[in-house]
């Protein structure tokens, strides 16, 4: 059989208690229907009692002793004091009705005699009248219970309204205007009143809250039974001593004791005891078994009739109450403390926590924006994840375009350095083939072959370079052209200045000159017109590549474009401007190039040296010479590599 | 039968206890934890010892004693599994050997070996003030650190 396992919960919120209460009230109305099965007598005699001690069993239970005499003290003054005042207004007859009035009043509202005992007694100083003070009470007690005045102010205010003074009663706030207080008339102020509050104290009677309240009077009723029969016996037992200060003093100290000890027995409850539900349980019990029952009533029995021996009653007939009580023991009384310390704790968490309320209200805030945010940024975040997606497409696009145009444009960079290195080394080697001089290699092998020191081999080259200084200032006198002189520079001292000698006896300086700036001129273009052709070349091809990159690179853009995001046009801008930057530079080598080849040329100028290229210019000049050397007897010949 | 009992009442508990919805699951978590801590320091020992008092039933129910991880501090005394020898749960042998014999269902005859010993009834709840005043605490640390962060 499988069943619920039993679970103890430390704490709960206090609004179970108030369930629990009422199912218990329900309980204690339904002991109240058995009990009336047992005895009719008896139940009414013991009734109200018994579940005023429910209810208020921890009164009994802690405070019975003290406070049941201290309550029984009281009583038996405001009785005094009543007897007293309606003696003196010559109501003495009607003092056993009175107190019974009260009694049926307190029985019927659950309001205290204590508290009606001196509401009575205001009433009647200021009526005079038995019924009317009657009335008035009961006025009272509705006109406390519809605007939650207490019954002393509300008293106060009728007694004095009674009195002819209106002031209190207009400031109650019981609803009478002006107009109907001016007229003094309290026949018609309590019949405002009774229109007004007809019934309250009844109704409050029957809520709930009434109830209880009506328990709590009984019990504590009971309790000043109790305390009532303490004195007494006390009183006997001190035999007349009188000296009831001293009595209670030692019953207060007993009493301490006992509720320690019910304290203990039903645990050191701190917030509210936990027992209440237990109660219930407790209460189902006395309704179920006869025997604890019948031990409660024995009890009862005991407390409320055997008081010769008020310490026995404590020790002994408590101590019954406390176990028929057992689980009941300390409960209101320890409730009604902890209840205060619980509250006072719990305000100061409600304290506590509405402190924090603002920074929770502020984290909630930030919370939820946080929230909303993290929703957006997912959003945000799926969007830019296909956004990305394209635009990692198009940047690999645009990188891959990018990389084949660096690719291009370094072949095409590579392919003009080559041409303008080319350009260079041909005027070098140009220049390299022109330039001549004397020669002391080729003196000093002279000296080796023949035998001439070198000093006279070396000296022979001069002289015959002086010679040929001779011949070349004739060749200027004779108007030779400089490419004359440049052609015949070229082929050296000693060729120079037979070629020149020959030349000028057979009078070929004008013709030469003219054959010579023809072929000077014809080597020249032809020598521009090759070194521009790297030129022209390259830069043709750069500018095919330019144009085939800036091709490239708008078709790869509107294909970016299509795909539908700008990310091509700054990475066009960027391969557009690295393209510039790489033709400026290849057009700047090529500048310097040329600049390089323009200052060669000027040098080889100011060398005299002659560019000869021209085929033509070669075969002339061959010719020349062969009829100079057939002249001369030499065999010679000009060879351009 | 009563299944559950509470040691004391508090005003504005469920409040305090809804106030943790608004704080991170971790806080929840966090409490729960103190909670188990707080239970198995008072009031596992004391339901324990308690079933010792059920007379030769006693050890089995003591042994059924768990702590439970809730918000609250609490404990379970029972359960379903067989622990006795004729197939007895805890559970089962829980009320008769609280209440006696007969008195679990109206009727129904318990074997006479159950005698009335009122051992939950005379269970040491004086933990209560205690383990109350320490699991606020425990609130008041926790909620305090998880609204400052």
């Amino acid at each position: 059989m499988a069943g619920k396992t039993l679970t103890i919960v430390l704490a709960a919120d206090i609004s179970r208690l108030s369930r629990g209460l009422k199912s218990a009230q329900g309980d204690l109305d339904h002991f109240g229907g058995r009990l009336g099965s047992l005895g009719s007598t008896l139940s009414a005699a013991l009734v109200p009692g018994l579940l005023g001690a429910a209810a208020a069993a921890g009164t009994l239970a802690v405070a019975m002793g003290v406070q049941g005499v201290k309550a029984a003290i009281a009583e038996e003054s405001a009785n005094a004091k009543l007897s007293k005042t309606l003696e003196n207004l010559g109501f003495e007859s009607a003092t056993e009705q009175v107190q019974g009035f009260i009694e049926t009043q307190m029985r019927a509202t659950g309001v205290a005699d204590d508290m009606l005992r001196p509401a009575y007694d205001r009433l009647i100083r200021a009526t005079h009248d038995i019924g009317a003070a009657n009335d008035a009470l009961s006025l009272s007690m509705d006109v406390s219970a519809g605007t939650g005045k207490s019954l002393e102010s509300v008293t106060n205010a009728l007694g004095k309204a009674f009195e002819g003074n209106f002031g209190a009663l207009s400031k109650l706030g019981a609803g009478i205007d002006k107009a109907t207080l001016a007229t003094g008339d309290m026949d018609l102020i309590t019949a405002k009143l009774a229109q007004t509050f007809g019934g309250q104290a009844a109704t409050q009677a029957e809520t709930f809250g009434g109830q209880l309240q009506q328990l709590k009077t009984a019990g504590e009723e009971l309790a000043e039974a109790f305390g009532k029969g303490v004195i007494d016996a006390f009183t006997k037992t001190v035999k007349g001593s009188g000296d009831l200060t001293d009595s209670l003093y030692d019953l207060q100290t007993t009493a301490e004791d006992f509720g320690t000890a019910i304290g203990t027995a039903g645990g050191d409850l701190f917030i509210v005891i936990g027992y209440v539900l237990d109660a219930k349980k407790a209460f189902k019990d006395l309704t179920e078994q006869g025997g604890i029952l019948g031990a409660m009533f024995t009890t009862l029995g005991d407390v409320l009739g055997g008081f010769g021996n008020p310490l026995g009653v404590l020790t002994g007939g408590i101590q019954k109450i406390k176990d028929a009580f057992n689980v009941l023991t300390g409960a209101e009384a320890a409730a009604n403390v902890e209840t205060g310390r619980a509250s006072e704790h719990a305000a100061d968490q409600a304290k506590a926590i509405q402190a924090l309320t603002p920074e929770q209200i502020k984290r909630n805030e930030l919370t939820a924006r946080i929230a909303e945010l993290e929703a957006a940024a997912t959003t945000q975040t799926t969007k830019n994840t296909g956004v990305i997606k394209i635009n990692t497409e198009a940047l690999d696009a645009q990188n891959k375009v990018l990389d084949e145009s660096k690719t291009k444009l370094s072949t095409q960079t590579d392919a003009l350095k080559t041409a303008g290195q080319a350009y260079v080394d041909y005027y070098q080697n140009l220049s390299g083939q022109i330039s001549s001089g004397i020669d002391l290699g080729a003196a000093f092998a002279q000296s080796l072959e023949t035998g001439q020191p070198l000093t006279e081999a070396l000296g022979a080259q001069i002289a015959g370079a002086d010679w040929y200084g001779t011949i070349l200032r004739e060749l200027k006198a004779a108007n030779a052209s400089q490419g004359l002189i440049d052609a015949i520079t070229a082929e050296g001292p000693e060729a120079g200045a037979k070629l020149g000698e020959t030349i000028i006896l057979e009078g070929l300086i004008p013709t030469l000159n003219a054959q010579l700036d023809y072929v000077k001129s014809s080597s020249e273009l032809t020598a521009k017109a090759m070194v521009p052709a790297f030129l022209i070349e390259g830069q043709n091809a750069a500018i095919g590549f330019v144009q085939e990159a800036a091709t490239q690179v708008l078709k790869d853009q509107q294909k970016l474009i299509k795909i539908g995001k700008n990310i091509g046009k700054p990475i066009a801008l960027q391969a557009a401007s690295e393209i510039a930057d790489v033709l400026a530079k290849a057009f700047k080598d090529i500048e310097e190039a040329k600049t390089a080849a323009a200052a060669a040329a000027n040098a080889a100028a100011a060398n005299r040296r002659v560019i000869v290229s021209d085929q033509q210019a070669i075969q002339q000049l061959n010719q020349i010479l062969a009829n100079g050397n057939a002249r001369a007897g030499y065999q010679d010949s000009v060879v351009i590599a | 039968m009563a299944q559950k009992l509470t040691d004391a009442y508090i005003e504005g508990l469920n409040e305090v206890l809804r106030s943790f919805k608004a704080l991170p699951k971790e806080a929840a978590k966090e409490l729960r934890e103190s909670s188990v801590i707080i239970a198995e320091r008072y009031m596992a020992p004391s339901w324990r010892s308690a079933a010792l008092g059920a007379g030769p039933w006693g050890p089995k129910i003591a042994d059924s004693v768990k702590v439970r991880r809730d918000r609250l501090p609490s404990v379970q005394i029972g359960g379903n599994r067989k622990v006795f020898s004729g197939g007895a749960s805890a559970t089962m042998v829980r009320y008769p050997s609280d209440q006696g014999r007969g008195t679990a269902r109206p009727g129904r005859v318990m074997p006479p070996a159950f005698g009335k010993t009122d051992w939950i009834k005379e269970a040491k709840r004086g933990y209560a003030t205690e383990a109350v005043t320490e699991w606020a605490k425990a609130v008041d640390r926790i909620v305090l650190k998880w609204t400052a962060m």
